[in-house]
């Protein structure tokens, strides 16, 4: 056959409705009942993450979610460990910008286990001194660790200098912070942070909404507790220059680049037309960032772009690792892509392709209870509207070439590039001062230049 | 616990040319996945052409018959779906999780390329760089990852699984393009490939699709699996690394031990998770829990159909001496040797097991994965349904019988990371 046989009969996917109910305590409850597999999510989500960290307490959040399995009224650090590992009751904190996620997922039969085991982790933890001590010596080494790979220094590096001054840079953890991380902070923290009123908890698996709400009044009724910090946060300043950055990491036997430009914050009418404009240059394997330098040059083994929105602001980050000779060629080619962007609107063949290629994504999150109960609860914090998701695949469809085009001339500007490259500055710097004057860091992050 | 484990329901066919066809349906979510096992791994290749078996994957995207260069994801792409692939020591796999609608494409794409293959030597030219950068990327910019590919070549005398995936990077220079078609040729056949279908297909119809596809391509292939026998070790082998991209020490140890699938596997799969997974397990309350000597840890089996390793990874904390972290291990190991393991940490290791196995069923993608891979190892998708009993089957007896028979120094290779020295 010469050419790709035609598609069948369509069936169609939507989103769930996600009933919701509220406790008198303020704490919202919902459910994604799903009775496929005998395995139960619970997610608790917060709208405070790394940004409402204290200035001089950066990444406290993190530490602070990683203590509450350290220590609780009743339990020791030890009989935790025992309690979750015995039922096989996977716990989680992940704190990210704008949000802390804490959850318990286990087999069925064990839900009770585990909703006891969040609550009394959530709402009684005790903050030893001795444990805390031990986190972080842990939470040192990681620090030191970390430093080691390119791809975190490139992201830290870029995010440092967008968000200058702005609590969105704060995406790594400066090591002199941990010794502000005593008890006493942990505990200010943690009654800041975790308030029912401002809460949600969802279950995702072979429960009903009625199920889940009795379990979680009988969990979590006697949570109490106002937020004690506010969580908006300042506008951020829009950077439009062109900026050179070389972080120096001795013996690098290739080039990590990330190219950051102005895009759009995650509540911008505009997002879906961003979204698309990211796809057609570099979103996947068939975009033309990564068909130019892989396919087409053989600089590396994958070039990607990807769009990174916050609530407030966002930025498209275009990157690649590449061979260390063609550091400057591929940093032109970069450019030239997104020449290519302003040039002229897309082809209706390629638009229709990136639009399938995100919808088929948003599609194949939908086979998983857990996940659709992760994206409503972003949602909720994000204070999107109730029908994002149940739109979304229309709003993706709707975009237009124009619409792209438009975007593009606005997105794709060369000129305001700030370039991030980490490697080794003896092999890189002459190619990188072809693009404007260099800022050059340590692998610490320390300015040397 | 009460607890009811879904079995996972399959069809089995194999068509006229060799093809073994495995057909899943699941109407849950509309999406179906397709996988191709092709029975070839690194342990397949010829000394000189080490990283032959991953490079050729690439150049299954560089075009067939009716398929430009490229235009594969593209296709895949365009119907919103997934595509990727992937090659380890034992096999290479393919596959599109696509739109249920979508079906028929997926599996004229997989069809076209294992029929023919259209490829230039510009391609060949440009995907050997592309995996150089890969290699790098991978390994030399990474750090400890020239340690990792070190490993298997200390620890195994058998050059069949000594030697990298990737490859050494003198060979993937000399690897031409006719080497790639008598390689498409001999290996890239339906007489050596596995076609799952999982999702929302209904078999029939989806076996008589499947035919349509596929029944017209001639098998040429002529596969001998490779010897994989590994000669007992005598003594320990340690080395010692510096790598200077990485900024902590670490350990990198192996055991020899037998292949996936053996009741061995099962009890020392057990072992390693009561050894290193959570937060109480042994080692992770001793080494990272009370004493800060290690900031991660990670023990069990390397997962290879032929002689297994079981593998142990420490990042060692600055400051700290390896030795003091190998002294603690040997330690936990003859508490085993000498004590065994709790009925509690049995019953906690099989807990996790059984949960991770449950979460494996949550996709149909991960659904269509294991049976290629029973089918692809055992040439018996059934395996799949029998896992789990054999991991709730081993007994505290096994476990420390397995760690007395293999878990011991003579049966060691040890790597030791130093980290680079001076700030620069």
């Amino acid at each position: 056959m010469k050419n790709p046989p035609a598609p069948g009969l369509v069936r169609n996917v939507t989103f769930p409705e996600i009933p919701a109910a509220q406790l008198d305590n303020g704490l919202t409850v919902l459910c994604v009942e799903d009775h496929h597999l005998p395995r139960t999510s619970v997610i608790v989500s917060l709208p405070i993450g790394r940004a409402h960290d204290p200035d001089d307490l950066r990444g406290v959040t993190q530490v602070m979610g990683e203590m509450l399995k350290e220590g609780t009224e009743s339990r020791t650090s030890r009989e935790i460990a025992e309690d979750l590992d015995h039922l096989a009751i996977d716990f989680g904190c992940e704190v990210s910008m704008e949000q802390t996620i804490l959850s318990v997922t286990q087999l069925h039969p064990n839900l009770e286990e585990g909703l006891e085991l969040l609550s009394d982790l959530m709402l009684r933890p005790a903050f030893p001194d001795e444990e805390l001590t031990k986190v972080k010596v842990r939470w040192h080494g990681h620090l030191v660790a970390q430093r080691s790979d390119p791809n975190f220094l490139a992201s830290e590096r870029l995010s440092l200098y967008w968000y200058e001054g702005h609590p969105y840079s704060k995406v790594s953890t400066p090591i002199e912070h941990l010794s502000n991380m005593t008890p006493e902070r942990l505990r200010e923290r943690h009654t800041d942070c975790f308030a029912p009123q401002s809460a949600s908890i969802l279950f995702a698996g072979p429960i009903s909404l009625g199920e889940s709400v009795r379990l979680s009044q009988r969990f979590f009724s006697n949570w109490t507790g106002e937020a004690g910090i506010d969580n908006g946060l300042p506008d951020v300043t829009t950077r439009r220059e062109r900026s050179v950055h070389l972080v120096h990491r001795p013996d690098s036997t290739q080039t990590r680049l990330l190219i950051g430009l102005t895009a759009c914050s995650r509540l911008d009418q505009a997002y879906t037309q961003f979204k698309l404009a990211n796809q057609i240059f570099g979103g996947g394997a068939s975009s033309r960032y990564f068909l130019n330098l892989r396919e087409d040059k053989g600089y590396t083994y994958g070039a990607y772009s990807s769009l990174k929105a916050y609530r407030q602001a966002g930025l498209l980050a275009a990157g690649a690792s590449v061979r260390t000779d063609v550091t400057s060629d591929a940093i032109k080619e970069t450019f030239a892509e997104m020449e290519g962007m302003c040039s002229g609107p897309p082809e209706e063949q390629e638009l229709s392709r990136c639009k399938a290629e995100i919808n088929g994504a948003f599609v194949r999150g939908l086979e998983s209870p857990s996940s659709i109960g992760s994206l409503e609860l972003t949602r909720r914090i994000l204070g999107l509207p109730y029908d994002f998701y149940r739109s979304y695949i229309p709003a993706i469809e709707a975009v237009t070439p124009d619409q792209v085009s438009a975007l593009s001339k606005r997105l794709f500007v060369p000129d305001e590039a700030a370039i991030v490259a980490v490697g080794d500055a003896a092999q890189i710097s002459n190619a990188l001062e072809e693009f404007g004057p260099l800022a050059v860091y340590d692998q610490n992050g320390k300015s040397v230049g | 616990m009460a607890l009811q484990i879904p079995r996972i329901a399959f069809s089995d066919h194999t068509l006229e040319n060799g093809l073994r066809v495995i057909l899943h349906e699941n109407t849950r979510t509309p999406l179906a996945h397709l996988s191709i096992h092709y029975g070839i791994g690194s342990s397949y290749e010829t000394a000189g052409l080490s990283g032959f078996a991953h490079l050729f994957e690439h150049m299954m995207f560089q075009g067939s018959e009716n398929v430009r260069k490229n235009e594969h994801g593209q296709h895949i792409d365009r119907a919103g779906g997934r595509w990727n692939a992937s090659t380890n020591k034992d096999r290479t796999n393919y596959f599109e999780t696509v739109p249920a609608h979508f079906l028929d494409l997926a599996l004229w794409l997989e069809a076209d390329r294992m029929r023919s293959l259209s490829i230039t030597e510009e391609n060949f030219e440009n995907q050997r760089q592309t995996v150089i950068e890969e290699k790098k990327q991978s390994y030399d910019n990474r750090p400890y990852g020239l340690a990792f590919l070190r490993f298997d070549q200390l620890a195994y005398s058998n050059w069949a699984y000594a030697h990298s995936i990737i490859g050494e990077v003198d060979d993937l220079r000399k690897a031409t393009l006719s080497d790639a078609l008598a390689f498409h040729k001999q290996y890239y056949g339906p007489g050596n490939a596995v076609l799952v279908l999982a999702g929302d297909i209904a078999e029939a119809e989806a076996l008589k699709r499947v035919q349509t596809y596929f029944s017209a391509i001639p098998d040429r292939t002529s596969v001998q699996r490779p010897d994989l026998a590994e000669p007992q070790q005598g003594e320990e082998k340690i080395e010692t690394m510096r790598d200077p991209l990485a900024i902590l020490p670490a350990l990198i140890i192996g055991y020899h031990m037998p292949p996936l699938g053996t009741p061995e596997h099962y009890a020392l799969s057990l072992a390693a998770l009561i050894l290193s997974d959570g937060d109480s397990s042994r080692l992770y309350q001793r080494l990272v829990y009370e004493n800060n000597w290690s900031t991660g840890l990670f023990a069990g089996p390397n997962q290879y159909r032929g002689p297994q390793l079981f593998r142990i990874w420490i990042e060692v904390q600055q400051g700290i001496s390896p030795q003091l972290l190998l002294d603690a291990i040997d330690e936990e190991l003859e508490r085993i040797r000498q004590d065994g393991v709790s009925e509690r940490e049995l019953e906690k290791a099989q807990n996790q097991v059984a949960h991770r196995f449950v979460g494996r069923l949550a996709r149909v993608s991960q659904v269509g994965e294991m049976l290629a891979q029973y089918t692809s190892y055992y040439g018996d998708p059934d395996k799949v349904n029998s896992e789990l009993e054999n991991y709730l089957s081993v007994t505290r007896e096994d476990i420390q019988e397995c760690v007395r028979s293999f878990l011991k120094n003579r049966n060691r290779t040890l790597i030791i990371v130093e980290p680079r020295g001076e700030e620069r």
